[in-house]
This record gives C-alpha cells, structure tokens and sequence, in this order.
C-alpha cells in the first residue's frame, strides 16, 4: 500500500492546478455556442453563460489536469439542467431566426450539405436525446477531444462515441426533414 | 476507427463549421465584464476578495479580446427587443420603489416599469442584452391577457417605418403587427421601450404605454 501510495504522488497530474480566471475569456464564444445548442433561445444563452461565469468565479477552482474549457462546460451543462428541472419543462426551440428553407432530399451521411446555417444546426442539436446532444456538443459545438468530452460528461469514451454518432446521424435527418423529431414550440 | 466514425466523422466537419462564426454577443462580454454580474453570495471574505480580483481580471480579458459587431439591421435589432418582451419571465416581479411608489425598484438608466397601471400588474422579470445593450424585461398581468415591456439600454433602436404612429400624452408612439404579435414602442431618455402581446391588441397596449385606463379596443 505504501508503494502504491508513494506512485500516485509522483504522478504529475494528480497535483490540482487552480483555474486561471484570466484564461476564461478565452473561451466564451464556444461556450455561447454550446449554451444555444442547449437552449436554443440566445436570451436563455446568454444567461446561462453569465451564471456558469459567476459560479465558477465566485470561488477558486482547483482542476487535475489543463481542462478548463471541459470544466467550464461541465458546470454550464449542470446549470442547464438544474434550469430545467427548476422549471420543469422543455425549453423552447428554435428561436434564433426565421426558419431556413430546407430541401427534403435525403442526404449521404459521409457527405453532408455544406454551407448549413448554424441557427437550423444549433436547432437541430437543441432538438436531440439529451445523452446525444451533450455528445455532440461536446465535440462538434464545443470542440474538445473524445477523451476531453468524455471527461467532461462523466462517461466512458466508447459510451461518448456510440451517442454521438447516433447524434450526428440524427441532426443531419431533422435538418434533412426527414428527423422523428420536433421540437416544442411557444 | 469504426464504420459509424468513418460515416458521421463527415457530419461532425459540417456541425463545426456551420457553427464556427457564431459568437458571444458584444452585450454577454458587457455583462461578463462587470463586477457586478456575480451573484450575491454569503460573505466569505477571502472567498468574496478572490472572486472580485477574478472578475475583473476576466474583465481585462474580454477587453482585450475585443468585440465583434452585429449586423445593422434595424428592423432586427428592433426584432430582438420583441422577442424579449415575449419571452418567459426568469425572476419574480420587482417590488414597488418607496421612494418613488408609480415604479418598480427596476429601472434601465433613468428609465423605470410602472408598478400598476390601472388593472394591469408585474408579475415577473429578466435580464439581458439586446443587439450589444443592457436591457430589462417585466412581464405584467392585464385584463386581456398578458404582455412583455422591455427597456433597452441606450443608443435607442431604430424603428420601422411601416407603423402606425400615435401621439399620448408626450409618448410618441409606434404600433406594429408581426403575425400574430402586437407591438408598441417608444422611446424615452434615449432608452428604446418596447410593450408586446400575443392577446392583447395594440390600442390596449398604448393605453397601457400611456398609463390610461383598459379601453376593451383592439
């Protein structure tokens, strides 16, 4: 046990390193994005932005490994979801623009439109399984790793990979039209 | 790498790069940057002195990161406001300001909500940015259903000019229909107020804006 003990405080990266409040801003614009893709409201995104900021703000945070922008979006998606269980209920979609004018064609999943509009993209997204779209905004909105999005969400990384494809593959049907799935609206 | 990654991989490159332009809104930076958006909290005063230094330190880095633009359309930005005045409330009504009883305690700038008018009664509230500025919403309770009064924060809104424009009192007035949507708005001080309703017709709404009593038009 001693051995074992002493290898662990030689790992580097079991030291906390303490979350830098000056390298945040670095990362708003992708958080912004990731809380659209949540909310689908930017009213909503912008507050939920503002909140994730001041709770991490309002006290330091020590982090295992150089993650912060996982963390940041651990702590936006926790807020989201204690938001929806305060509210006990869906939020509403797609209010970002004026719906696009989408063809039906079926597409190839290996070679999607180009040129989509993010406001159908992000809508799209909003309208996921909740497992899917965390995945999916982790690693398409956000842009983190596999492992960092895996991270992120508590999940295994084969667990991570299995729900974003099936996200992916579901974004390109609602933006297609040919999705089963339509999000609530006002 | 699986045959599902060698399918969506493809998928994944479109979602990113249909969302890589969009951006925090100048406004959220604005927001962010001010010590005062972190939430009231118990006092601990090492843990209160801390946050402080890292609100502004990440002030200074959204300063330098810089803002980017919106487009300027005025019918869009207008558009926002709306969207604000209809969206849900996300904090309880303000209470009445005792130094000041035919308000809410919740002002933008100089600009306060009326705290009653006539049978019309707040009855929630939120925050948030409209096309870069600071903005308030109240939602109020009225005899013919409910409406959404937004304040937007200074340099005023441009406003379109296909509406019908009325003069109450000192207000000048502008009432719009988009869809279903009634919408009045107006300025004052330089703030942009904007009063929208699903049910209620714009005459009520301008009667509402004026302080006058419900007409039962519209």
């Amino acid at each position: 046990m001693a051995v074992a003990t002493a290898t662990l405080a030689q790992m580097p990266q079991a030291r906390p390193r303490r979350l830098d409040p000056q390298r945040l801003g670095d990362h708003v614009d992708r958080l912004f994005r990731a809380a659209l893709a949540l909310c689908g409201d930017r009213h909503d995104a912008e507050d939920l932005v503002q909140e994730t900021y001041a709770r991490v703000l309002s006290r330091p945070r020590f982090l295992h490994r150089d993650d912060d922008l996982g963390y940041l979006l651990r702590v936006l998606r926790n807020m989201f979801n204690d938001r929806l269980r305060s509210e006990r209920r869906r939020p509403l979609l797609v209010d970002l623009e004026a719906a696009p004018d989408v063809g039906s064609r079926a597409t190839d999943p290996r070679q999607p439109e180009r040129g989509w509009e993010a406001h159908a993209v992000l809508a799209a997204v909003a309208a996921l399984p909740v497992d899917q779209r965390d995945a999916v905004v982790a690693v398409d909105v956000v842009g983190l790793s596999y492992a960092e999005a895996a991270r992120s969400l508590r999940v295994k990384e084969a667990t991570l990979t299995t729900r974003l494809h099936r996200g992916r593959r579901r974004v390109v049907a609602t933006i297609e039209g040919t999705g089963d799935q339509e999000g609530e609206r006002p | 790498m699986s045959e599902d990654e060698r399918d969506t991989r493809a998928i994944g490159d479109a979602i990113r790069e249909a969302t890589a332009d969009v951006t925090a809104p100048p406004g959220l930076r604005e927001r962010l940057a001010r010590p005062t958006s972190a939430p009231r909290r118990r006092r601990r005063r090492g843990g209160a002195a801390l946050a402080g230094v890292a609100v502004l330190a990440i002030a200074a880095v959204l300063i330098v990161a810089g803002t980017a633009e919106t487009p300027d359309r005025p019918d869009g930005r207008l558009a926002e406001a709306v969207a604000l005045a209809l969206s849900p409330a996300r904090h309880p009504a303000p209470g009445v300001d005792p130094a000041d009883p035919i308000h809410l305690t919740v002002r933008v700038g100089p600009v306060g909500f009326p705290s009653r008018v006539h049978r019309w009664q707040p009855t929630g509230m939120r925050t948030a940015t409209v096309a870069g500025r600071g903005a308030r919403m109240v939602t109020y309770r009225g005899p013919a259903g409910n409406a959404g009064y937004a304040i937007v924060d200074a340099p005023a809104l441009a406003v379109p000019g296909d509406g019908r424009r009325a003069t109450v009192g000192r207000l000048e007035l502008t009432l719009l229909r988009r869809d279903d949507t009634s919408i009045v708005t107006w300025r004052r001080k330089g703030r942009t107020c904007v009063l929208a309703s699903r049910t209620v017709g714009t005459d009520d709404l301008a009667a509402f804006a004026a302080g006058l009593p419900y007409a039962g038009a519209s």
